[in-house]
């Protein structure tokens, strides 16, 4: 009680530690109730040998010995990094170019052009790796027909056949899909943002550079945080956009960690490995988060 | 507000550059949507429906049988996104403006519940519906995106409060409003577009979900949109016309919902304004 | 706002509380009906869905009280639904199966012993490979509903305009695949392809690279001596492997882009007349035609060509019954009802799925087009494929080898198939 007054008479009435537990506690129910016993599942089958079914043989740590000595894990932990990396970096970029575009209040037609840069959000994942698998199409598809009809190319680009260009393909498809996401949240948050600041900085002589570094990044800071960590995560995880495109080849370009969570499991239905690999992966995204958390910290 | 007076020049050029990155695709799935069967097949690629027909609309809506499926969706949707957002709004409002013990731990729960590949959470889920009887229901397949939704979106709402000034909460307060009120009053009025923009990513993410659903729901009069999409996928061929008219009709509900939306962006807009 | 809010919580709290009263599983079983639940991939598919609801809806006039319950599931999802719904003790009473997931679907128990429900006719009149890969260890565990065997498809107008025969050898098809290889408009650049190659690594690339490897004589894995085994390594499967990336890199007859296209893209290269020949099921040709209309007339299938032998991979799509079934005289007369005589020749007349009893394939004027000439071949000599439960994944380390051989033709083979003959016996090691 003591406690509490001290309190309310530091920060005023807001910070009651019940008030604040009456505020979260529905969203704490939904994950106690929903989400708690699926997760404790996909830890516990990852010790047994199963395929969920009628064989459960304990195995403890052995798939976990398998894995870290798995030199393929490991290239496909690279390709995730590498795939992660790109995609959330190229979406990032062309989210706070347009984000600010958008805001402008001296743009033309800007809620068409807000219409349209996020249209790809709206698609479902399966619907636009169809999509592209057939855009890049090296016989019918409309990239290399565009480029020929220019006289750009001669011979038809294989796209997803080359090695080395598949990869960026992928990421490209992602980016392109992802964008919009980043894009629109950034937008509600420049929208918080106080004109007056931007004036203010405006009087003391600030650039366009400047008075984003100053104003506008600090005010999208909460925000573009939290959803570069949402973005990283999606991205480690990410399954069906490469596995409609590519289905993870050729050869092993294109394979992921998801890929191999899902091909160990539903295909070879070896349920227990496969979740091993979802436990490794879920592993290094905490870790993840806790250094972005702690950057983010730092930076404060 | 010399902002205003310089036209942008050099951004009308990068929008209207990004606008065609976008548009290339969007078009040719128009434009696909309009054709022939035999004309999606053809090469070249033509660029523009020499035989202009609305068939693949309208096998979409009787033979693959969308409309039941567009109803089904609207009710899961609509109702777990106006929950997600109630819950997830008040966690977001709770974490970012009141000190209490295992705050941190909430958010990092949060986040954990997301790190798993959802493939893995197939079968548990599963059984958790039928345990409560809630398989090939609405209400089943609502209780899973909410359940979805509403780490992802309790975090977004954290950070947009957390974009709004905290001295204006402790000023109402000294004005003699409750928590519930500066809730009410102050945080959710301000943080408008947040709200708008987050409710936007619930409708869509659960309007494409497309593994639960496929999974969750056993009967044709209980599949939703996305599950209607996915089944139009077929090992040996895709009728092309017929997938890209469903998709597009599939998308419409959520251009109309971001319309929608984009107008509270505006209001958000104002109601800051008065309120600075 | 506070009003308003109020009123949006309300009125969830109100739909929401109406679903929960109304949301009772099926309310079918209340009025006294037997219903029977289904799981099949049929009804997802078009033309095959329309005539399957048909074939549904004459069982149930035939049995009044009878309901059937049918829900689909498209053929690539199959396995994670099936594997969910048992995982939770969902399963309904009968399900699809599949030759390349019986053996999994047999190791989980779900699959209950057809043998006492069927006579001794009824079992002979099944193909007898199909009635083969249908059985495990004696047990009868799924009754086969229909097949779509592949064989080499190809253009007959083109074969006659060049004045070749249909290849019965992989050397005469290599041939007539370089013959099929040209620039029809005399533009300077190919137009035509002979040989539709499928690079993915997938399960239909992998199926139809098997094909040709078996016919160079080495098998990817074969049950002997109480052991499971593979021939991949041996002189047989470099020659395979070798035949398989020259297709591209020496005799430049597949299309561009030939890694990256499934199936999928195969068929649509066909219907866009792009190339001349495909391992293809009978079922592909009927989405050819419809696609292009002109092509009707002018594909005809001959059986899979061999090098040493020939072989054809038994495809079948049958029923498997839940042992926990309160139904099974039931689940198992609708099962006979599905391919029955009569349907089974209706079925092949819409969907191009050929029959897999003896006595449909008979009397089928349809199959009696030259059209399936290579398709009937393919039934009567199909042989069945390993049902080892880890069998997709042998494909996966088939496919990556094959792709690595097709990207860079300076490889050397010889090792690089022996390093998949090794990775294969890797597999069966960790597996057994």
């Amino acid at each position: 009680m003591a406690k509490d007054r001290k309190v309310i008479r530091h920060k005023g009435d807001l910070f009651q530690s019940r008030a604040g537990y009456a505020f979260i506690s529905p969203a704490f129910l939904v994950l106690v109730l929903m989400v708690v016993y699926p997760l404790i599942y996909g830890i516990v089958i990852s010790f047994f040998d199963t395929n969920l079914v009628n064989k459960f043989d304990f195995v403890g740590l052995k798939y976990y010995g398998r894995l870290i000595k798995d030199a393929s894990f490991y290239a496909s932990l690279g390709r995730t990094v590498m795939f992660t990396f790109f995609t959330v970096l190229g979406r990032t970029i062309l989210a706070v170019l347009f984000a600010n575009i958008l805001v402008m209040d001296n743009l033309p037609y800007k809620k068409v052009f807000r219409a349209i840069l996020v249209l790809p959000w709206f698609f479902p994942d399966v619907v636009v790796g169809m999509l592209w698998r057939w855009l890049y199409n090296a016989n019918y598809g409309l990239f290399n027909f565009i480029l020929r009809s220019l006289h750009i190319i001669d011979a038809p680009i294989e796209w997803l056949s080359n090695t080395d260009t598949v990869m960026w393909a992928v990421i490209l498809v992602s980016i392109w899909k992802g964008f919009p996401f980043m894009m629109v949240m950034l937008l509600a948050a420049l929208q918080t943002i106080s004109k007056d600041l931007y004036e203010a900085a405006e009087l003391d002589g600030c650039g366009v550079i400047q008075r984003f570094l100053h104003v506008t990044l600090p005010g999208i800071m909460p925000v573009l945080s939290t959803t570069l960590m949402l973005e990283i995560m999606w991205c480690f995880k990410h399954f069906t956009l490469i596995w409609n495109l590519t289905k993870g080849g050729p050869v092993d370009a294109t394979r992921v960690v998801s890929i191999d969570i899902y091909r160990t499991g539903f295909d070879y239905m070896r349920f227990g490995e496969s979740s091993t690999r979802a436990v490794f992966v879920f592993i290094i995204i905490i870790i993840l988060t806790l250094l972005q958390k702690k950057m983010k910290r730092s930076d404060v | 507000m010399s902002r205003r007076k310089r036209f942008p020049v050099l951004a009308l050029i990068i929008v209207i550059l990004g606008c065609l990155m976008v548009l290339v695709p969007v078009y040719w799935m128009i434009i696909t949507s309009f054709k022939e069967a035999p004309e999606t097949f053809s090469n070249p690629p033509t660029l523009w429906p020499t035989k202009f027909t609305l068939d693949a609309y309208k096998k979409v809506m009787d033979v693959y049988s969308f409309g039941s499926f567009f109803g089904n969706s609207l009710i899961v949707v609509v109702l777990s996104t106006l929950l997600t957002i109630l819950v997830s709004t008040m966690a977001g409002f709770g974490a970012s403006r009141f000190k209490f013990k295992g705050k941190g731990a909430f958010l990092g729960f949060v986040l954990v519940t997301q790190m798993f590949p959802s493939v893995i959470m197939l079968i548990p889920y599963f059984r958790i519906l039928r345990l409560y009887g809630l398989i090939n229901t609405h209400l089943g397949l609502i209780i899973v995106y909410i359940s979805f939704q509403v780490p992802l979106c309790t975090w977004l709402m954290y950070s947009y409060f957390e974009t709004i000034p905290k001295d204006l909460d402790a000023a109402a307060a000294i004005d003699g409003l409750n928590q519930w009120g500066i809730f009410r009053k102050i945080a959710l009025p301000l943080s408008l577009p947040g709200l708008a923009s987050t409710s936007i990513y619930a409708f869509i993410n659960s309007w494409n979900e497309f593994q639960f659903a496929m999974v969750l729901t056993t009967t044709d009069d209980m599949k939703t949109v996305s599950v209607g999409l996915g089944q139009m996928i077929d090992d040996t061929m895709i009728n092309w016309n017929d997938m890209m008219a469903a998709s597009i009709l599939a998308s419409i509900p959520l251009i109309l919902v971001f319309l929608f939306c984009q107008n509270l962006f505006f209001s958000g807009l104002t109601a800051g304004g008065v309120k600075q | 706002m506070k009003r308003r809010l109020f009123t949006i919580v309300l009125s969830v709290l109100l739909v929401a509380s109406v679903f929960a009263g109304g949301s009772s599983e099926s309310a079918s079983s209340e009025s006294g009906e037997t219903v029977l639940t289904v799981l099949t991939t049929a009804v997802t598919q078009e033309p095959e869905g329309t005539l399957a609801k048909e074939y549904i809806a004459e069982f149930e006039a035939q049995h009044p009280g009878v309901h059937i319950e049918c829900t689909g599931v498209p053929m690539n999802s199959a396995l994670q639904r099936i594997t969910t719904l048992a995982a939770s003790g969902a399963l309904p009473d009968l399900f699809v199966n599949v030759e390349n997931i019986i053996g999994t679907l047999d190791e989980m128990g779900i699959c209950e012993d057809l043998t006492p429900y069927l006579s001794e006719e009824e079992k002979s009149n099944i193909v007898d490979a199909v009635r083969e890969s249908c059985t495990i260890d004696g047990r009868i565990i799924a009754y086969p509903w229909y097949s779509a065997p592949n064989a080499l498809i190809f253009r007959t107008d083109w074969f006659e305009e060049l004045g070749i025969e249909p290849p019965t050898t992989l050397d005469e098809m290599a041939a007539a695949a370089q013959k099929l290889t040209r620039d029809t408009n005399g533009d300077g650049t190919i137009d035509t392809y002979g040989f539709g190659l499928i690079g993915t690594n997938d399960d239909s690339g992998a199926t139809r690279f098997v094909m040709i490897m078996r016919s160079f004589g080495a098998r990817e894995l074969y049950f002997e001596d109480g052991e499971w085994k593979t021939e991949v390594g041996s002189p047989e499967s470099i020659q395979a492997f070798q035949f398989f990336s020259d297709l591209k890199n020496k005799y430049g007859v597949v299309p561009p882009g030939a890694i990256e296209n499934s199936f999928n893209e195969n068929v649509n290269l066909m219907a866009m007349e792009q190339i001349g020949m495909l391992i293809a099921g009978s079922n592909s040709v009927g989405k050819i035609f419809n696609a292009n209309p002109d092509l009707r007339g002018k594909i005809g299938s001959v059986q899979m060509p061999s090098a040493v032998t020939t072989y054809t991979p038994v495809s079948m799509l049958g029923w498997s019954l839940n042992p926990e079934s309160k139904n099974k005289d039931l689940a198992i007369e609708f099962v006979k009802f599905m391919s029955n005589k009569e349907n089974s020749i209706k079925w092949v007349e819409t969907t191009g799925r050929l029959p897999v009893m003896k006595d449909a394939i008979a009397e089928s004027e349809y199959l009696a087009d030259p059209l399936f000439d290579g398709f009937i071949a393919g039934v009567e000599n199909m042989v069945q494929a390993p049902n080892a439960p880890f069998y997709a994944e042998v494909k996966t380390e088939l496919g990556r080898t094959y792709q690595k051989l097709l990207l860079d033709p300076t490889l050397d083979v010889a090792a690089e198939v022996k390093a998949c003959g090794a990775a294969i016996q890797n597999i069966i090691d960790n597996n057994t």
